[in-house]
């Protein structure tokens, strides 16, 4: 959850509301790397927050809004809330899409990813989201849509 | 600037030729389509050693390195080869994070990528490989 403290400079919370195409992955990158920078996130630390929020934004485009489903929002529309708090950055990437079940089970390893009969990589999304984030939680449920929760620890 | 965008030229060595993508701006789910396309293209070519300079590429994501690794895995079942050039030590320290770095074969200069696509290699010549 949230915190519901009063923010502050130091002590942000940001809801960015935004209806996007992947030609705008671009734009929010640069927005998340601006204000982990201000936080005081190490460069190695601000790049890991940008390409965890970039993977995240990413799935949700290609997986939340297939045209195929019934759930389908023309506008792809994602909120991204940004929370700082006691040097933690929470991040929550929401989608209101077609939702997935077992969102977990989607969490492949790098061996299963590098399997030598593959020849289109995909899927490694999630699992660098694991592997960058201290904490990542994927909440999912058919027809209503996805939140990808993940904090990252200022060192 | 634009978000993506690359140049190729070619690197020889003797009877051996590939080349190189000198690639600028960022790869990421929606510019990885123009990558694709790119290496797609020079391969029909029947090139099957291929150098990316990336020192001008400023991010890569999992769109990116996957695209990549489609090709590393393509060239090599084509006998060819892969070198990263130079990657920025945002995309390297992301790389290395995941592991790729090990997997990847990665170069500093351009002899040291054609010495690991084996085209520049004195103490062998062509043919003697």
């Amino acid at each position: 959850m949230m915190t519901q403290e009063q923010p502050t400079a130091t002590n942000p919370r940001i809801e960015i509301c935004c209806r996007i195409d992947s030609s705008m992955l671009g734009l929010l990158r640069d927005f998340v790397t601006a204000v982990a920078n201000y936080l005081g996130f190490s460069a190695r630390e601000t790049s890991e927050i940008e390409i965890c929020v970039d993977e995240a934004c990413a799935n949700a485009l290609e997986h939340a809004y297939k045209p195929d489903t019934n759930t389908l929002e023309p506008n792809k529309e994602l909120v991204i809330e940004i929370c700082f708090h006691d040097g933690e950055l929470t991040i929550r990437v929401i989608d209101h899409g077609c939702g997935i079940s077992e969102p977990q089970a989607r969490i492949a390893s790098l061996d299963e990813y590098l399997a030598p009969e593959k020849e289109k990589f995909r899927g490694l999304g999630l699992y660098m989201i694991q592997k960058f984030m201290d904490r990542v939680n994927v909440h999912s449920e058919p027809g209503k849509g996805t939140i990808v929760e993940m904090t990252k620890v200022r060192r | 600037m634009k978000a993506f965008s690359y140049e190729i030229r070619e690197v020889s060595y003797n009877d051996y030729k590939g080349v190189c993508f000198v690639l600028r701006g960022f790869i990421d789910a929606h510019t990885v389509i123009e990558f694709e396309k790119a290496v797609s293209e020079v391969m029909d070519g029947g090139i099957n050693r291929v150098v990316l300079e990336m020192s001008a590429l400023n991010y890569v994501s999992s769109a990116g390195i996957g695209a990549m690794m489609a090709l590393a895995r393509k060239l090599s079942q084509q006998g060819g080869d892969l070198v990263l050039l130079s990657p920025t030590q945002k995309v390297y320290t992301i790389l290395e994070g995941l592991g790729f770095t090990k997997i990847f074969k990665i170069a500093y200069t351009e002899k040291e990528a054609l010495e690991k696509l084996h085209l520049a290699d004195p103490e062998t010549p062509p043919g003697q490989q």
